[in-house]
């Protein structure tokens, strides 16, 4: 990081590229790209050609690397997509996409403005315009992940060379923690595909010196607020990067630039919602989401989370970093605050969402690659040296292709958002649309398997659980204010229960049955799945009942 | 100078043009059909077939109030409910398509003069 007299550590690596560069000569700074020793008089052809050839090879290893990642990445994100239905958050996305799109299946159930900004949901929106579809947020999400994994190559390029941003690529291209979100419709996967965009800028800012890369950033961050607001943490991080690495402050103009593209880009949210008639639904959502109460314990980010990104990947990040900390400079300083900042702040916020650190796996991955890729390359090279180095490099992938494959061939029933499906929600959410009069309103035990019948269905449902306090309940979310005086009075004649949200929440669980009880329920349906690791389960069960 | 000009110039064509196919077109498109569904109900099942003037007399409230005047010289109001949370649609599409030209350009911007490599400085250069 900054050394003791002050300077920014720029190192020797720097030096090289900038001479190469003065010199008019792209030079990469390791790996097989890296500038050709010079060769003396007394080289053979011989040499020059066995040189060549070494060098060719290497290029075409590391670029079969990277062809195997996005092959290996497509087909873990694109294998069985269509397998389980959309859950909660998937749904509400895909709501407002078709609310936008003006899919009258959707307009009376899924208001446009809700928690968070539109810019992924105005992306997909001409593909929810009519019928009920499921999947094309999914297939937009897969572009924004291999996406993703080609930014991270040329970010690791950049900062380490080829083979570092091809082992890079590999990594998040099999990362059980990238394949799980960017399966999904949510918006941490088109949001880390923006913010990585503005990690590759800074990376440019610092190769370059150029100051109009701080300001390209700054819009890449705005675009990346405008997906989801909570990317705008991330200026934090580059004016920590620039506060340790301090020769980038000046011009002080770019730096303005960049802040005012960030800031400026992201108020466009808040402006729109405005202009466009949503304001005050907006400013409900922001007092609900800073009054939230926590979700997860403060070990949420420590064990669950970790544990698909890999241990390995996070164990060779820090390995790297440790032995390698003679060659520091403003690389590892600008990877690190894109680290730091999003984990210190989620790990404060009380609201700790699954796939919320998903912005920090990119610079996680080209840390841990700068280590393979350098245990693969250390001088002198020998034999064993190389094939030591690329053991390691396929004991780390594998570490992680075979919980992603597992992930896909055996989707997650946890119910904790973000992390997969529900299974069986799509199937109930078809058959009430099959089965129950259109105009019929269903009281569900949580507003989450609520959320997905209402998508399939389109008949309105109620969470029994739903807070009647304004301040502790989404303001989308209607409360059953007298769920018993609701059912005498025959307002919902069916009831859902499912095995998700019973976990969940018992108590209300206890209370909706009870009711059910009270009114004579009958099931007139159920759906099974497999659910904690028991085949055929009751995972949904629909009563009918009567006053 | 000259060909780095055309690039982006010709990149910043090809994003506006793309994102104004997919973004506002295709809700183009659906308005012209909406409209055209609805001139067919009110020329043929419509109960207020036939009227000469349809003329709203209040905007803005929840519910806009239009008052429509009949061929045989009666009027009628008719409210038209107002579904809650429903903003202009093609205001956000052109606020978002804005917002992606715009950081788009910043970014062609910066490519355009981000191959500059600087003078070496070779204060604090560490082995």
């Amino acid at each position: 990081m900054v050394d003791p007299d002050g300077s920014d550590g720029a190192t020797l690596e720097d030096l090289a590229s900038s001479s190469v560069a003065l010199v008019g000569v792209r030079g990469e700074l390791s790996g097989d790209d890296a500038p050709p020793v010079t060769s003396g008089s007394g080289t053979t052809t011989s040499q020059r050609w066995g040189r060549l050839r070494h060098r060719d090879l290497g290029r075409i290893a590391d670029l079969g690397v990277l062809g195997l990642a996005l092959v290996l990445a497509a087909w873990l994100r694109l294998a069985d997509l269509a397998a389980v239905g959309l859950n909660s958050d998937e749904a509400v996305y895909s709501g407002q996409a078709a609310s936008l799109a003006g899919n009258q299946h959707f307009v009376d159930l899924f208001p446009i403005v809700r928690a968070h900004p539109l810019l992924f949901q105005a992306l997909i929106s001409p593909f929810y315009a009519s019928g009920v579809p499921d999947l094309p947020g999914r297939y937009a999400n897969v572009v924004f992940g291999l996406g993703t994994i080609v930014l991270v190559f040329v970010l690791g390029r950049i900062a380490y060379g080829r083979r570092a941003g091809a082992i890079a690529a590999l990594l998040l291209a099999l990362m059980p923690y990238h394949v799980i979100v960017t399966r999904q419709v949510l918006l941490d996967g088109p949001m880390t595909f923006f913010a990585t965009a503005a990690l590759v800028c800074l990376a440019l800012l610092a190769q370059t010196s150029n100051g109009r890369w701080l300001v390209a950033a700054g819009a890449c961050l705005g675009i990346a607020a405008l997906t989801k607001e909570t990317a705008i943490i991330l200026v934090m991080s580059v004016f920590l990067f620039l506060a340790l690495v301090p020769r980038f402050w000046r011009p002080v103009r770019y730096v303005a630039g960049g802040l005012a593209a960030a800031v400026g880009l992201a108020f466009m949210y808040p402006l729109v919602t405005a202009l466009s008639g949503g304001g005050s639904k907006g400013q409900s959502y922001l007092v609900w989401q800073l009054s939230r109460r926590p979700n997860h314990d403060f070990a949420f980010y420590l064990t669950d989370v970790p544990a698909t990104m890999g241990v390995l990947v996070i164990v060779a990040a820090v390995v790297g970093l440790v032995l390698l900390r003679h060659r520091s400079s403003w690389r590892e300083t600008l990877l690190l605050a894109w680290i730091v900042v999003p984990f210190v702040f989620f790990e404060v916020w009380p609201v700790k969402g699954f796939p919320y650190l998903l912005v920090v796996t990119p610079a996680l991955v080209v840390l841990a690659a700068r280590a393979l890729a350098a245990l693969i390359d250390l001088e002198p090279r020998t034999l064993l040296s190389v094939v030591g180095g690329v053991v390691a490099t396929v004991v780390v992938a594998g570490s992680l292709l075979v919980p992603s494959y597992r992930a896909v061939a055996e989707p997650s029933s946890s119910g904790l958002a973000g992390a997969g499906g529900a299974p069986g929600g799509r199937e109930a959410g078809l058959w009430v649309a099959q089965n129950v009069p259109a105009d019929a309103r269903m009281m569900s035990l949580g507003p989450s398997m609520g959320n997905v019948v209402q998508y399939y269905s389109g008949r309105r449902v109620d969470g029994l659980s739903v807070s009647p306090d304004p301040l502790h309940r989404n303001p989308s979310y209607q409360p059953i204010t007298n769920p018993d005086s609701a059912l005498r009075k025959g307002i919902y004649r069916y009831v859902i229960w499912d095995a998700y949200s019973a976990r969940r929440s018992p108590s209300f669980a206890a209370r909706e049955l009870a009711m059910v009880r009270k009114y004579a329920g009958r099931i007139v349906h159920t759906e099974y799945a497999t659910f904690d690791g028991q085949p055929r389960q009751p995972v949904v069960v629909i009563y009918q009942v009567s006053r | 100078m000259k060909r780095g000009a055309s690039r982006v110039l010709l990149g910043l064509a090809l994003l506006v043009a793309v994102l104004a196919l997919v973004l506002p077109g295709v809700d183009g498109a659906r308005g012209g059909a909406t409209d055209a569904a609805g001139s067919a109900w009110a020329s043929s099942s419509s109960p207020f077939a036939g009227l000469d003037s349809a003329a709203p007399t209040s905007s803005g409230g929840s519910s806009p109030t239009t008052t429509v005047t009949t061929t045989g010289g009666g009027s009628a109001k008719v409210v038209t409910p107002v579904v809650a949370n429903q903003p202009r649609r093609d205001v956000i599409y052109a606020a978002y398509l804005l917002v992606l030209v715009g950081a788009g350009a910043v970014v062609l911007w910066a490519a355009w003069g981000g191959r500059r490599r600087p003078v070496v400085d070779l204060s604090g250069v560490t082995a």
